[in-house]
């Protein structure tokens, strides 16, 4: 039988359920278009005794779509930080205004063309101007990576400082959904969860992060790094990121830092960048494996075309009829120092060896002094070890770590010669003390800062220093063949194993320059049969004879490889380079044929160290493997590869980004197909819930009847 | 599966934003003409671009210095061809002096020419460029390469220049020669070889001239010594009633023996000899001359003051004339020689030319291939795109005017 009481007491509930259903209803038509909003559903049961429970409010969230939206937005955060700027490179790269390709072909170009008529002046001035125009090229590229580096560096301040903010957020809502679930053990504080679950995703867009919900409701979520290390715990207690610029601000590293607790210490921990995750992880992954790589390659290329350039120059005539000097200026480097060195004004300097730049690499040279001076400020030796931007050490082809031991006179040196075409100096009168250590990276700012040493066009040296002439009696039908210039040190070579046949006032040493018992330098070849000749020097003396020569082929090479029976000088042989010169005969010397060799006074039409100039364009002179420096390539080529690695880089993170894009679409599509609003699902369920308080209505004013039909029956 | 509002919007958002971006960048493309927009469109292609931009420059660079290369030539291959021309009629002159009937007056119209003919020669030896350097100077193109000092008692005619010779590059692996000497070209040409000192021993010398100059040039070039001048000196001895034998007084060898008669003829070695009253024993010696070269400009001029010498005996006009026919004769080998070398240059000049402009076809159809944009496949994607953006476009507001509260009244 119907108790009456029951009808109300059903009625009533029916009515409150209704409403309360209404009421999620409208929530959720009202937030369609919140961030982050979640729908919500209530529930109820029947009570035992007839009615129905007092609803409960909830979510409607998958956990593992949940996640794994959390897991593609983090990877489309560092494809997509990866690719923003790889991009931007990728463009500039491909610029005409930029191309360093195009600047290599006007130069040499114009080099060639003042080549074929060297005593044109405005072929010359075209030459200067063309490099100016590829200096220019140079540097802007150079100029491009120094913001690029300021702006990634800043990039990554703002990212730390956004993480912390989010992390410090997220450790606050744990502590506020604590207290607001214990307040009330019906209701589920989703506006809280909302707000953190929208800061979590926010956090895993800038970071990789592992997330796991607590077991029961109200308990705090646990936010972990990908490698483990824990960012939120539970009870509302957090880790903060810190940067870390030593030895350079730019350049800087992160480190976190534990929480801070009553009795315990605060740990510091240093973090893998790259595998960090997310927009942090990808601007350090273009920042190791693009940006700094490319920077010092670019290094690498403009001070090869500097270098041989120069060393080229050097072994020609200008139009002064001086010997060629330089025509790029390459910087010198002042090395990076670590605040824990005995004296932080103590400075260590860095240069590259012009002629060894086949041996350039695009690595950062990490100089530790291992002994203390001798007496204070005498001898000390330092340890060289070769690193890559990224810190790593470069491997030679059997995979040693490529280190080198100098040892360093500050009263004597000013540099010493080290590996990679580079050498090092520590300024005299500074202090140091074993231990302290220092960063010379000579290829990262060089593209930015080298320039042109002339813009006198008569400093193009592209006539040879001197000729061989072959005298007008000659019976024979020689002629004078290539003459290869290697070396045109004018030191006095007495005192200085670099030296040459060449003086500095534009003439060739004499027989008077020598040390006593020794021959001048060669200054003619006289032939006594086809294949029998003398080496003489100015005075006639014989410095070298020579029989039976099998050609005549780099005559003075072939005299001092021979020495031991053409009788060429040992005091030559122990220079490093001298006379510095040498020359093939062709054709057929008869017997008296004399070939004298005169330094190449008023040989202004000479264009033979022009046409050298010109042919560098081609030679395989730009090191691409840090191994071996076999595997060289042209200046063009070297470009043309940075620019197809540039390219590769970010055609490959494209894709990626193409691909984490879909993957993420796909997550999120199921995570809103669960958790989104449908408008039509709302409208739906509102006019079943109006109609269910309808039904509850008509029950009370049923029950109402009822009631009232009872007491006028018992009137 | 369950389709909410926000997915409706966002997937259609989505479809339109992507159309967007092909159509934008097949739009690029079509606007710029070029298929790779940027490196890592195809980091391959784009390594390719540059390196084949740099040859078709290179190549470009190559063919502007053939036709400066062909340039040079061309004026220094004038410059001889005029020389030869000269030459030829100096020749000319020379046999025609060599006739006994000819006048004073004759003569003297002769010499002016000669004279004449020097001149041009030294005007065409000092020849400039547009530039004004002296094509045949060598390395010191900015001094005239040929100086004529007439009050000098010899050499009238100096070289002020040197031997140097250019070489340009004309493609990677072929460099030729641009510029020739003045050395090499007008002076390096020998003068007539003779001897000298000639001694008698006894014997009556009626004739010791050189009748054959050939055999007599064969002859020098073999015997010849420049290191040691005493194997220079040659005796020629009768060792018996008939028979004459060739010493080398340098080294006493014997080179030969010939057959001899008292009073008659015998040609040694194109020396026509002649001797009587010989005595086995008697002897007679002679030097070899040192070989000397002689500008082709001072040997006409040599030949313009001996003929105007009245002091000259006839025999030594004609020693005069056969002087300066091979000193021509010798300076028309050695310009034939530079000629027939200038002219193989411009035919490797010409045929590197031709190869390099094949070269450059095929390098522009290679990088054509890799860099510009194949407009048919590219207006047939815009249309594409067009087509799916339009039918986004149109289905994005019906699907989303659907609601099911536009029905609830």
């Amino acid at each position: 039988m119907i108790r009456t009481t029951d009808a109300f007491h059903i009625a009533r509930t029916g009515l409150n359920a209704s409403q309360q259903l209404l009421n999620t209803t409208s929530n959720n038509i009202a937030n369609v278009n919140s961030e982050g909003y979640i729908r919500e559903r209530t529930e109820f049961t029947a009570e035992e005794f007839g009615g129905v429970s007092r609803g409960k409010t909830e979510r409607v969230i998958d956990q593992f779509a949940q996640t794994q939206v959390r897991h593609d937005t983090t990877r489309v955060a560092e494809k997509q930080a990866f690719y923003d700027n790889a991009s931007r490179l990728d463009d500039i790269l491909a610029s005409e205004a930029n191309s360093i390709a195009a600047g290599l072909n006007d130069t040499f170009g114009a080099i060639q063309l003042a080549a074929d008529d060297p005593t044109d002046l405005s072929a010359r001035q075209a030459v200067i101007g063309e490099m100016q125009g590829l200096v220019a090229r140079v540097n802007s590229l150079g100029d491009y990576f120094d913001s690029k580096e300021i702006e990634i560096a800043s990039q990554i301040d703002n990212t730390v400082e956004t993480i912390n903010t989010y992390v410090e957020e997220i450790a606050f809502l744990n502590e506020n959904i604590a207290v607001v679930s214990a307040s009330s053990n019906v209701n589920q504080p989703t506006e809280l969860m909302n707000r953190r679950d929208n800061t979590i995703l926010k956090l895993a867009e800038l970071v990789d992060i592992r997330v796991i919900e607590g077991s029961n409701q109200g308990q705090g979520v646990v936010v972990n790094l990908a490698a483990g290390e824990s960012l939120v715990m539970a009870d509302g207690t957090f880790s903060a990121f810190q940067l870390f610029g030593e030895p350079d601000f730019r350049a800087v590293e992160l480190q976190m830092r534990t929480a801070e607790q009553p009795n315990k210490q605060q740990t510091v921990i240093n973090l893998k960048e790259t595998k960090l995750g997310g927009k942090i992880g990808g601007l350090f992954d273009y920042r190791e494996n693009i940006l700094e790589p490319a920077q010092r390659e670019v290094g690498v290329l403009g001070s090869s075309i500097a270098a041989n350039l120069n060393e080229q120059n050097k072994k020609g005539m200008d139009l002064d009829l001086q010997i060629g000097g330089q025509l790029w200026q390459l910087p010198t480097t002042e090395a990076l120092y670590y605040p824990d060195n005995s004296n932080t004004t103590s400075r260590a300097l860095g240069r590259l060896s012009e002629d060894k730049s086949t041996d350039f690499m695009p690595v950062d040279f990490d100089v530790v002094i291992a002994t203390d001076p001798d007496g204070g400020d005498g001898e000390f030796t330092a340890d060289v070890t070769l690193r890559y931007a990224n810190g790593e050490r470069v491997l030679d082809e059997t995979g040693q770590p490529l280190t080198d031991t100098i040892t360093f006179n500050p009263t004597t040196d000013d540099f010493v010669e080290t590996i990679g075409g580079f050498e090092i100096g520590f300024p005299d009168g500074e202090d140091y003390a074993a231990g302290d250590r220092f960063l010379l990276q000579p290829m990262r700012s060089l593209a930015k800062d080298v320039e042109l040493f002339t813009k006198r066009p008569e400093d193009l040296a592209l006539a040879k220093p001197l000729r061989v002439v072959s005298d007008i009696d000659n019976l024979g039908d020689a002629r004078v063949g290539s003459t290869r210039i290697s070396n045109t040190n004018t030191a006095n070579f007495t005192a200085d194993p670099e030296a040459s046949i060449f003086t500095a006032n534009g003439s060739l040493k004499t027989a008077n320059d020598t040390p006593g018992g020794v021959p001048g330098p060669p200054a003619s070849l006289l032939f006594t049969d086809a294949n029998d000749f003398q080496i003489l020097d100015a005075e006639g003396a014989v410095i070298a004879t020579i029989t039976d020569a099998p050609n005549l082929k780099d005559v003075l090479s072939y005299a001092e490889d021979n020495a031991a029976t053409t009788g060429w000088p040992d005091e030559f042989s122990n220079l490093t380079d001298f006379p510095g010169f040498d020359f093939s005969i062709e054709g057929r010397p008869r017997a008296g044929d004399t070939f004298s060799i005169v330094f190449n006074t008023d040989g202004v039409n000479d264009s033979e160290n022009g046409r050298f100039l010109a042919d560098l364009r081609s030679e395989p002179l730009v090191r691409q493997s840090v191994g071996t420096r076999d595997n060289a390539a042209s200046f063009n080529e070297a470009y043309s590869n940075l620019v197809g690695r540039v390219g590769s880089d970010t055609a490959r993170s494209d894709v990626e980004l193409e691909a984490a894009k879909v993957m993420k679409n796909q997550s999120s599509d199921w995570f809103e197909s669960i958790s989104g609003v449908s408008l039509d699902e709302e409208a739906a369920n509102m006019i079943q819930y109006q109609q269910s308080y309808a039904a509850a209505a008509r029950v009370l004013s049923a029950a109402s009847e009822l009631f009232d039909t009872i007491l006028q029956a018992a009137r | 599966m369950r389709v909410t509002t926000n997915l409706l919007f966002e997937k259609n958002f989505r479809a339109i934003n992507a159309n967007q971006s092909d159509l934008a960048r097949v739009q690029e493309q079509l606007a710029t003409g070029k298929k790779l927009l940027r490196p890592s469109d195809d980091p391959v292609g784009s390594a390719q671009i540059i390196r084949l931009t740099e040859d078709v420059n290179k190549i470009k660079q190559y063919q502007r210095k053939i036709d400066l290369a062909m340039n040079d030539l061309s004026a220094q291959d004038t410059a001889l061809q005029s020389v030869q021309t000269l030459m030829n009629r100096a020749r000319v002159l020379t046999v025609q002096s060599g006739n006994g009937i000819l006048t004073e007056a004759d003569k003297f119209a002769i010499t002016e020419e000669i004279k004449q003919i020097r001149n041009q020669t030294l005007d065409l030896m000092n020849s400039q460029d547009s530039l004004g350097n002296y094509i045949f100077a060598g390395f010191q193109s900015e001094t005239p390469a040929f100086e004529f000092i007439e009050t000098l008692n010899e050499n009238h005619v100096q070289f002020k220049g040197d031997d140097g010779a250019n070489q340009i590059r004309i493609s990677d692996s072929v460099t030729i020669q641009t510029t020739s000497s003045g050395q090499t070209v007008f002076n390096d040409v020998l003068a007539r070889l003779g001897f000298q000192n000639l001694t008698v021993n006894g014997a009556t010398v009626n004739k010791f001239n050189i009748n054959n100059q050939d055999d007599f040039d064969v002859f020098h070039r073999n015997n010849f010594d420049t290191i040691n001048p005493a194997n220079n000196q040659f005796q020629l001895e009768l060792t018996a009633a008939n028979e004459l034998t060739l010493i080398n007084q340098g080294t006493g060898q014997t080179l030969d023996t010939y057959e001899f008669s008292n009073g008659g003829t015998t040609t040694i070695h194109g020396i026509e000899v002649n001797l009587s009253d010989v005595q086995v024993g008697d002897s007679v010696s002679f030097e070899l001359e040192t070989p000397k070269k002689q500008n082709i400009a001072q040997t006409l001029h040599n030949f313009a003051i001996g003929l105007s010498d009245p002091t000259l005996s006839d025999g030594e006009v004609r020693e005069l004339i056969t002087d300066t026919l091979v000193g021509i004769d010798n300076a028309m080998f050695q310009l034939g020689k530079e000629s027939s070398s200038l002219g193989g240059r411009m035919n490797i000049a010409q045929s590197v030319k031709q190869s390099l402009f094949d070269d450059l076809v095929s390098t522009e159809s290679a990088l054509s291939t890799v860099q510009d944009l194949d407009y048919a496949e590219a207006s047939a994607e815009f249309s594409q795109q067009e087509t799916a953006i339009n039918a986004a476009l149109q289905s994005y507001p019906l699907l989303t005017r659907l609601s099911l509260f536009d029905y609830l009244r």
